[in-house]
């Protein structure tokens, strides 16, 4: 062989396998201009861009290992020993281990939510979308600003600014009452933007006018109660009167004939914002009682307490405590407020054809022999939010959209700013309007048992008991009672549970014990700031007062 | 062809030529005195020993051979100073080590290519050489920075002529120890202790206990002890490999063809018409062959092909892979499944059987193991390569001397097929309700088999090395300079192909075999860097003396050796991430529900934020010392090294969520890794005894110099300066003696006998501020002694490998008690808990049923010297030759018996300190075998 032939076919070897076949770079990536795309009439991705924002918006129900978060007040337990719920209900609470951190993702949420205003404007889509779509993003930046606000205290404010990595973000945090009016302001400025209400059945889930006056009223409302307002300062409770006021008086909104229905029902009456789902039976497999079998297993992680179950009053409206009320200790939970059967699975209960058997070595409390994975604590399941299977023989898929704001919640809102400024009689018909609606018998004064002519602090507590009742789990109660500033009282105690033994005869015989305790720390009234952001931001963002 | 231009020509030569060429039969180059004139491969050139001036270790194949191995990988340990392994799972064809080298995870080349270390038989090996420094890792570019195993497979013969080679081993493997678990009866005591402590009440009463204990009530309290239900005490193993090499005048060849098959561990059920063993078959041949088709031409083709299939109880296949070094892992996730159950499953958790013959089961736990095992299917993963590597080489002296040319391509594809026939059992908990009444409750669903195949990994990927170079000498003047031009192209699935090119410059410059200056310099680049940032120049040199040459150098006869060398450059490594500097969107569906109907609606979210990443890097500098004594008897290597790796790719220390997105990767790290290796060898020749002790040992520490940290709440925070796997925690002080007692964790209300922690920042609590390193902070020693002896026809030769000062946090799985809500199982070592009467001498905090905040995290009470010292192989074989074989034409016949992992020494009895015994178990391998030789 010659040289000639070896280089050719050397030469050949190299420029054989040297040709071009593919693109230099993945030209199929969605890059910005094809998300903002200019030609686009439909702004498809712009669409979907917004549809992904609306998930930041909070959501609910068992989402702190499994159970509500508030299993971590005096309302309900964890079922399960050293659940990671005992991080803030037993003050395990630290600046690197918050199961309840809501910094990151609140603020991936801004970030999401000003791209897509700083380059909708691009997309030739109509005019009113657009509007409409911005507005709704704003509505989810400010939501998650309130969702810091309350957690954090003031936070830094980013305004319409998204951050590049190239950019040192140096931004101290901006003061409680400064997030406060930035909230406000951009409600107030998104209102007119916003959809009417009545929601049309396509947009449901969409973001409404009466949403932006809802945040409004439970922002301002956050900024007049005791924690944050010290002094009292009586203009602070009007403003919050006067927004959630603003709600009712839109007129577009009223309470649901029926409790229950609350929260299974796509489209309330009631409910003004909720977190949109897929129909699914999740909810019921992880709260109901833990006896049923395939296909119904249920994990019933959430143990209610006794504490939660005492508060509720009996039908007469009048609380068990009170002698006339006609409570028999014997037979506990017969004749009492309808709601509490919709909140706790108690001991007789139906559902799913049988008996709740919370009874010792019952089926839904069985003898240490029996395997399951845990059993109620304190003698009764969370039965809220679930769909009626009381006479079903399986699960069925549910709507669970969980209430982040409802028609009660403003109702509440303004008995207990308008009680403040000392407007009684609002807060008379306001907490009479709802006792009503959960079917207590209105009594021969038509009070529904309500004490009448009380006084401030009376209706206060009055309030406060209805708020406990009404909206039990829906995550009112954890942040009321640090709002309130009573936390420290209310949440240092011993919780308890009903150990219910069955006689020979088939009756129940009752006795009470303590089964957990809850603890605050006076520092947990805010969470810390996540350590991290503390030690990155070069001394621009302070860590809370004890933390 | 003359002996200089065969040193620089053949590449992917036969190694140790000399060895092969002079040694004895059977002959071990391990066992004779440091050949000068050895040769070493390198990357893409190679070189004698005594022209080398880069950290090299070298481990001969035949040496590796000896070793009762399926794999070579764990043939490597203890035997080259610098490179440790470190075994995680013994199942058959997942066997393969994890390889450290100067602290770092080496490239595995198969001759100069990355390839899968599954694919290669240690029969097919000719050598194996480790690529510690610059110098040799230069020409590799942009992958060298972490060190090279070079894999290089046999060649044609040595000399004229045709052998044959037909050996044939078998044996049995058994597991090394498992993790024991408590029997029924003394969990039953333990839990209802731990229960007391938490303030609840008593799960089990002493009925319970008893019937546990005396197994009167099997199928309502049963003993099980799973490791014995699905484990057989040892399973065997084959192998078969007929191999030839050869040589005529214009050809030569190796062949070789193998068949392994490999039984798992696993129990098998009877009534099953197939397996469900973690059974491991491998067939694969090799052909290498080179033809002269002119006395200046040489063309050779290197055929390979592998086809391997494990089995595995069970469906799903996990697959992890990493691109960029060309790393399959392949795990059986239902295999691991299975241990990880052992070590969840308390021994009375149900029945294996019921009464009625169903497996038993109840809520708590529903996945029954032995159903796990054997009652849900199978899985088949197959996996198929095959490759062709073509080369021509054209000796050009004729044109001009000296010159030569070199083309070579190499083509590799590989194949992975699953077949998954797993079903679905249901396990039932039996209930007696009343008289006779019998009730069983079912959990899980029977499902029949779910058949469904799929080709999981379809690679494909392409080299070209196009180079030429000039060798010339002038009196005592030698210099060699090449030049290469090399391109690989991989493709994964539908991704974009990942190329890499790589031009490569080397020159070496001798005098008088006294001074050698080697430089080598590669600029390399990818292309899923961003253009502008794609490549970089690799430049590093050495320079070497070998002062032995020099005429003021005695001879005496005590020191007939001495080189001194040092090397330093700079190196890269690319972890380029699938075109992350391009800023992109990506769709997710059902980001959201909007209307009264239950569809979703989708999604659009940025992608992983872009950022211009370019190769890590590392400034090495290494300097040794070879001394050969009395006759080259005697022989020390030593080496000292300093690699400064930088660009490390890191997180930036100051990321804020305020940037409202994740902040990706970018080229910020430093680290710093020092380390001394030295290599001591003796070996001599007593009349017919030949002998040989060889000792290597690293002592290496990895620091973070730079890791970006934000400024700490505490200096005991920072984690700057720290050792590269630090352990961080609490500093454990002592148990809790009276209720409410401190320092615990912040809220934690705390009984006797929980753990106590140092409160570093004295604020009466124990939190995040009180974190800090744990674990002492001495340099790892990774060592490894070999010895042989041959005499007459016998010979014999063991390893041993060891390491020390590696601490393992005994935290989680396997260790803590009652874990997962309660539901999980204790272990002998509870019993040396916390009680009153215990108080003084408890090994172990107060029990709890379940997750424990205060004694359930990380600190010093948990860590635990992992330091052990094994005796890897013991090798025995006796070689019949001549007699009635010569009539045969057998040239020699050698009968072996050989042993693996036969004796481990660490502080550790309850696991084996390698992979700490949470999976499929390391294993014993003893073997017999016979090779005949034609």
């Amino acid at each position: 062989m010659n040289i000639k032939i070896s280089i050719l076919a050397a030469a050949t070897f190299v420029f054989a396998f040297s040709c071009k076949k593919y693109e230099d770079y993945p030209v199929e990536r969605i890059t910005n201009n094809i998300v903002y795309d200019s030609l686009d009439k439909n702004a498809t991705y712009a669409e979907w861009v917004v549809n992904g924002i609306y998930a930041f918006l909070p959501n609910g129900y068992n989402r702190i290992d499994n159970v509500v978060l508030d299993a971590a007040t005096d309302d309900a337990v964890a079922s399960s020993f050293g659940s990671n719920i005992e991080v803030l209900g037993k003050s395990r609470l630290s600046a690197v281990n918050n199961p309840d951190d809501k910094w990151a993702p609140a603020y991936e949420a801004i970030r999401r939510a000003n791209l897509f205003l700083a380059n909708i404007d691009v997309v030739p889509r109509d005019a009113v979308t657009k509007a409409y779509w911005k507005a709704e993003v704003r509505f989810i930046r400010a939501m998650s600003y309130f969702e810091l606000l309350r957690r954090y205290g003031g936070v830094p404010l980013l305004g319409d600014k998204a951050y590049s990595l190239e950019e040192n973000i140096l931004v101290k945090r901006s003061t409680f009452d400064e997030v406060v009016a930035y909230i406000v302001q951009e409600c107030d400025a998104i209102f007119p933007s916003l959809r009417t209400d009545p929601i049309d059945n396509t947009n449901l889930g969409r973001i409404t006018q009466a949403a932006a006056l809802a945040l409004k009223s439970r922002t301002l409302l956050l900024a007049a109660s005791p924690l944050n307002n010290p002094a009292d300062d009586p203009a602070r409770w009007a403003a919050a009167a006067a927004a959630a006021n603003s709600v009712i008086s839109l007129g577009k909104y009223s309470l649901a004939g029926n409790f229950r229905d609350v929260f299974t029902v796509r489209k309330s009456p009631e409910v003004i914002l909720a977190y949109q789902a897929a129909q699914h039976s999740n909810l019921e497999r992880q709260n109901a009682p833990v006896g049923y079998v395939e296909p119904n297993v249920s994990q019933g992680y959430v143990s209610p307490t006794q504490q939660l179950v005492d508060a509720f009053p009996m039908l007469n409206g009048l609380a068990i405590t009170d002698a006339a009320s006609g409570y028999n200790p014997a037979n506990p939970y017969a004749g009492r407020d309808p709601r509490l059967a919709a909140t706790v699975f108690y001991n007789g209960m139906m559902w799913l054809g049988r008996s709740v058997e919370t009874f010792e070595g019952g089926l839904d409390n069985p003898s240490a022999e029996v395997r399951v994975a845990r059993r109620t604590r304190t003698g009764y399941y969370m039965r809220k939010f679930l769909g009626d299977f009381a006479a079903a023989s399986d699960y069925s898929n549910q709507n669970h959209n969980f209430p982040i704001f409802r028609y009660a919640e403003i109702l509440l809102n303004y008995a207990e700013a308008a009680n403040e400024t000392d407007n009684r009689g609002a807060a008379y018909t306001q907490l009479k309007d709802i006792r009503k609606r959960a079917g207590l018998q209105a009594g021969a004064d038509g009070l529904y048992g309500l004490k009448a002519n009380m006084s401030k602090a009376e209706m206060r507590e009055a309030i406060r008991l209805e708020r406990r009742l009404e909206l039990a789990f829906e995550e009112h109660r954890y942040w009321d009672l640090r709002r309130w500033k009573v936390a420290e009282q209310t949440l240092n105690k011993q919780v308890s549970g009903v150990k219910i033994t069955r006689n020979a005869n088939g009756t129940f015989a009752y006795s009470y014990q303590p089964v957990d305790y809850v603890s605050f720390a006076a520092k947990q009234y805010l969470y810390p700031v996540p350590y991290k952001e503390v030690t990155a931001s070069g001394g621009n963002i302070t860590q809370n007062k004890d933390w | 062809m003359n002996n200089y231009i065969k040193i620089i020509f053949s590449l992917f030569f036969l190694a140790p030529v000399a060895a092969y060429a002079t040694g004895p039969f059977f002959q071990d180059t391990a066992r004779l005195p440091l050949q000068q004139d050895s040769i070493y491969p390198l990357f893409f050139a190679q070189k004698q020993k005594d022209r080398l001036v880069s950290a090299v270790g070298f481990a001969d194949g035949e040496a590796l051979r000896a070793v009762p191995l399926t794999g070579i990988g764990n043939a490597l340990t203890g035997r080259i100073a610098g490179l440790a392994t470190t075994q995680e799972n013994g199942e058959p064809g997942n066997d393969q080590p994890v390889f450290s080298l100067r602290g770092r995870t080496p490239l595995v080349l198969v001759d100069g290519i990355p390839r899968n270390i599954y694919t290669i038989l240690p029969e097919q090996v000719a050598s194996v050489t480790v690529l510690k420094d610059a110098l040799s890792t230069a020409a590799l570019g942009l992958r060298g920075a972490d060190g090279v195993i070079m894999i290089t497979t046999r060649k044609e013969a040595a000399q004229l002529g045709h052998n044959m080679d037909f050996s044939v081993n078998t044996g049995i493997a058994q597991p090394l120890q498992q993790r024991e678990l408590l029997s029924s009866a003394a969990y039953a005591e333990l839990y209802n202790e731990a229960l007391q402590n938490d303030g609840r009440p008593a799960l089990y009463t002493a009925d319970d206990i008893a019937k546990y204990r005396n197994g009167s009530a099997p199928y309502t309290h049963p003993d099980n002890n799973w490791n014995a239900r699905i484990m057989e005490k040892q399973a065997p193993y084959q192998r078969y490999v007929l191999s030839a090499d050869g040589k005529t005048e214009a050809l030569g060849y190796f062949l070789s063809i193998d068949y392994l098959k490999q039984e798992g561990l696993l129990n098998q059920n009877s009534l099953n018409s197939y397996s469900t063993n973690v059974d491991y078959r491998r067939f694969g041949f090799r052909g290498n062959v080179s033809i002269d088709l002119s006395p200046r031409t040489k063309l050779s083709l290197n055929i390979h092909g592998s086809s391997r299939r494990r089995n595995a109880p069970g469906g799903a296949a996990a697959l992890s892979f990493a691109p960029n070094t060309g790393r399959l892992d392949i795990s059986t996730g239902s295999v691991s499944g299975l241990f990880n159950s052992i070590l969840n499953t308390p021994a009375n958790a149900y029945p294996v059987y019921n009464p009625n013959g169903s497996f038993g089961g109840n809520q708590l736990f529903s996945n029954n193991i032995w159903g796990q095992s054997t009652g849900a299917g199978y899985s088949q993963i197959n996996m198929n390569d095959g490759l062709a590597d073509l080369l021509l080489e054209r000796d050009m002296s004729d044109v001009w001397k000296g010159w030569w040319i070199k083309a070579t391509a190499s083509y590799t594809m590989e194949i992975i097929h699953n077949i998954i026939r797993n079903k679905n059992f249901a396990t039932y908990e039996m209930k007696i309700t009343g008289a006779n009444d019998t009730l069983y409750r079912q959990f899980g669903s029977i499902s029949e088999q779910n058949n469904s195949s799929g080709v999981s990994v379809r690679n494909g990927s392409l080299f070209m090395d196009f180079s030429t170079g000039v060798s010339r000498s002038w009196k005592e003047h030698h210099l060699d300079v090449a030049l290469h031009y090399q391109r690989s192209t991989a493709r994964y699935g539908s991704q974009l192909p990942f190329v890499i090119k790589n031009g490569i410059f080397r020159a070496e410059y001798r005098m008088g075999n006294r001074y050698i200056v080697d430089l080598a310099a590669s600029y390399s680049g990818n292309n899923w860097y961003k253009p502008g940032h794609q490549y970089n120049l690799y430049p590093a040199a050495g320079i070497g003396w070998n002062v032995h040459n020099e005429n003021f150098f005695p001879e005496n006869g005590l020191v007939d050796h001495l080189k001194l060398r040092t090397t330093y450059g700079l190196t890269g490594r690319i972890d380029a991430n699938y075109f992350s500097y391009l800023y992109t969107y990506s769709n997710y569906g059902s980001a959201y529900y909007i209307g009264t109907g239950a569809g979703g609606v989708q999604g659009t979210e940025e992608s992983q934020l872009p950022y211009v990443r370019t190769t890590e890097k590392a400034l090495k500098w290494n300097i040794g010392t070879d001394i050969g004594m009395l006759n080259n008897r005697a022989t020390l290597s030593v080496d000292y090294y300093r690699n400064q790796f930088f660009d490390l790719l890191q997180q930036r220390g100051r990321n804020t969520a305020l940037l409202g997105a994740p902040y990706p990767a970018e080229n910020i790290g430093k680290s710093l890794y020092t380390g001394l290796e030295a290599t001591a060898r003796w070996a001599d020749k007593v009349n017919a005894l030949d002998y040989y002790i060889a000792a290597n040992m690293a002592i290496q520490r990895g620091r973070v110099t730079y890791n970006d940290q934000a400024a700490q709440a505490y200096p005991w925070m920072e984690t700057t300066g720290d050792r590269i796997g630090q352990q961080y925690g609490y500093i454990a002080d002592g148990f809790v003696t009276s209720a409410g007692e401190g320092p615990v964790v912040e809220g934690y209300r705390s009984v006797p006998g929980d753990l106590k922690y140092r409160d570093l920042n004295g604020d009466g609590v124990i939190n995040f501020y009180d974190v800090t390193k744990i674990g002492p902070d001495k340099p790892e020693i990774y060592y490894g002694i070999s010895a042989g002896i041959t005499l007459k026809g016998f010979d014999l030769s063991l390893q041993i490998a060891g390491l020390a000062n590696r601490m393992m946090s005994l935290t989680g799985l396997g260790e803590w008690e009652f874990q997962n809500e309660g539901r999980g199982p204790a272990f002998p070592h509870h019993y040396g808990r916390w009680t009153p009467e215990t108080a003084a001498t408890a090994t172990y905090p107060r029990l709890t049923a379940g997750f424990n905040p205060n004694n359930h995290v990380n600190s010093s009470f948990w860590l635990a010297s992992a330091d052990f010292l094994r005796l890897k192989t013991v090798a025995l074989g006796y070689t019949f030759r001549g007699g009635v074989l010569d009539r045969l034409k057998i040239k020699g016949c050698r009968v072996f018996a050989s042993g693996y992992n036969l004796l481990t020494f660490s502080g550790q009895d309850r696991f084996d300190p390698e992979n700490g015994s949470l999976g499929y178990p390391l294993q014993r391998i003893l073997n017999g075998g016979i090779s005949i030789k034609f």
